[in-house]
């Protein structure tokens, strides 16, 4: 049900709810002045915009604003929005706006709320090809990556095992079912399932790269990433992954270390 | 409010140009007097955008116009935005601020568009009071832009000349005048564009907007900046700048963007236009110090 109209603004009410609640025009179409006068629009009012133009007027904003929202999702998940068809994403804008619409002033970050809304129903709806979720999840990486807020200035020093680490700030870790990652454009078959973690960043020259990271690195980086000191997130890590902290694991996360300060991921002691 | 030193035309900055604006040269940017920029589209972001624009802002003169104030709604004011818009501006804003006569959010969604607001006393009270309020937040003065809109929501109880010279008087703000809404406006609604122009405050533009519109399947003229100038804008431009003289005015293009070089043809034709007015602007003024 549509919430109650805000005290003050029953015509601007009227009209957000019409762009909003799938049952609005057609409410609005049969009976356009019980419509308004039901979102508090007085009678006068009401009898101005009971007319053809002025329903056509209601529908073209309706429109308008899903175009946009739509829009805005295919620029930024083009390959999801392929998979998916124009319909079934239109169906989706249209659901997202009646039932959790973002209050962002920003347009990229409706994005990220939109994916937000759909990921529960579509790791539920078998109609869908099952990497669907994973391929949109993909793509807003990237894009929150590369809009991903820059580092302070800082002059690196190695960290001692006492301390945090500080992590790019745009960087990210994502876990996904499906290897979306190998996925060529426009690939028609499907990609291959199982656990794969990626991280994001940025390189030096500001470019969004994706890295596929072992169990253990992933562990590590999610540790480092929530504050906690070098030596206590390297022990918890190999726990994590199920390893014993041996020379072979140590090995390993030096050499991690090591590839994620080149890369700008690990930015030295917090 | 206006800023003398800020004048002539300039250009809306979107991201299809900024690599070109970037590589061009001086003199290829001679004719463009400044740069306008939406603030949400570099707030609350870091990588190449924000970067980008601090190299445009090196070198050019920049205005603010943002999109998401929602400054029509009843929704409370989104804090944080304001405090990041605060910041934006205080490392790239001009003399004022400007957003859109509408409402962009309501009942807690971002509708991310132009939505009309009733021409009522209650709407120009609580819009007025939302500019100021606007303004003391920002530390700045603020301007509103004239929209476009298809519906007219409910019985008028002014038309909008008189609805918008109370609100501004209220709101003691400048008036971004957007002459391709208006012409949008007078087309799809039928009046004189000329006769609106007549009944406002003339004294309170800071700046002017041209674009070009595209019609809708509905027949429905669109204000969706994806086509170039009419010339019926150029003539309501002249008309303006005829009258008040030095101006800011700002070629939008948001759709169907073209090259750099045709953005700066267009903008040519665009400041031959302005030239032309400034001069009869000079006329009329020598001609009523004569008198």
């Amino acid at each position: 049900m549509p919430p109650e109209p805000r005290a003050g603004a029953p015509l601007e009410s009227a009209l957000a709810d019409y762009l909003r609640w799938r049952e609005a025009p057609a409410e609005l179409e049969s009976d356009t002045r019980g419509y308004l006068e039901r979102h508090g629009a007085s009678t006068n009012d009401a009898a101005t915009l009971d007319s053809a133009a002025g329903r056509a007027s209601f529908a073209l904003y309706r429109e308008l604003v899903h175009t946009r929202l739509y829009g805005a999702v295919d620029a930024t998940l083009p390959r999801t929005v392929k998979l998916c068809g124009t319909p079934r994403i239109e169906a989706e804008v249209a659901a997202f706006l009646e039932e959790q619409p973002s209050s962002s002033p920003y347009l990229r970050e409706v994005v990220v709320d939109f994916v937000a809304f759909v990921a529960p129903r579509w790791a539920r709806d078998l109609e869908l090809p099952a990497h669907a979720l994973d391929l949109a999840r993909f793509e807003l990486a990237h894009v929150e990556v590369a809009a991903g807020l820059d580092d302070e200035p800082n002059q690196p020093r190695d960290p001692s095992a006492d301390q945090p680490v500080l992590v790019q700030r745009a960087a990210r870790l994502e876990r996904f079912g499906h290897a979306v990652h190998r996925l060529a454009e426009g690939a028609a078959e499907a990609p291959e399932p199982g656990a794969f973690r990626l991280l994001g960043y940025r390189d030096a020259e500001g470019h969004t790269r994706m890295l596929e990271l072992s169990a253990l690195a992933a562990h590590l980086l999610e540790r480092l990433s929530a504050g906690e000191t070098l030596g206590a997130a390297v022990q918890a890590a190999c726990a994590d992954a199920g390893l014993a902290c041996d020379d072979a694991a140590l090995a390993e996360i030096a050499a991690l270390l090591d590839d994620l300060a080149e890369r700008g991921v690990l930015l030295g002691a917090a | 409010m206006r800023d003398d030193e800020l004048s002539g035309v300039g250009l809306g900055l979107r991201w299809e140009s900024l690599d070109e604006v970037l590589a061009a040269d001086e003199a290829t940017l001679e004719r463009v007097r400044f740069f306008e920029v939406s603030p949400e589209n570099y707030m609350r972001r870091g990588g190449y955008f924000p970067r980008a624009l601090a190299q445009v802002a090196e070198k050019h003169r920049l205005v603010s116009h943002g999109l998401s104030m929602s400054l029509g709604g009843v929704d409370p004011f989104d804090d944080a935005y304001f405090v990041e818009l605060r910041a934006f501006l205080a490392r790239h804003g001009g003399a004022w601020h400007s957003d859109h006569l509408c409402f962009s959010s309501h009942g807690g969604a971002a509708l991310h568009d132009l939505l009309p607001v009733p021409f009522t006393a209650e709407t120009e009270r609580r819009i007025a009071a939302r500019v100021r309020e606007a303004s003391d937040r920002l530390g700045r003065r603020m301007a509103v832009e004239n929209i476009s809109y298809y519906a007219v929501l409910g019985a008028p109880e002014r038309d909008e000349p008189d609805w918008l010279a109370a609100l501004l008087e209220r709101a003691d703000c400048g008036l971004l005048l957007d002459v391709n809404n208006l012409d949008v406006n007078a087309e799809n609604h039928g009046f004189d564009p000329i006769a609106w122009l007549e009944r406002i405050p003339l004294e309170r533009v800071v700046e002017i907007h041209v674009a070009g519109p595209e019609p809708h399947a509905s027949g429905v003229l669109l204000d969706t900046h994806g086509a170039p100038v009419r010339p019926s804008v150029h003539e309501l431009l002249a008309w303006v700048v005829e009258r008040i003289g030095p101006v800011p005015v700002l070629l939008e293009r948001d759709n169907n963007v073209p090259s750099l070089a045709e953005l700066l043809a267009e903008l040519a034709e665009l400041d031959a236009t302005y030239q032309r007015a400034l001069g009869a602007h000079r006329a009329r003024r020598q001609a009523s110090d004569a008198a």
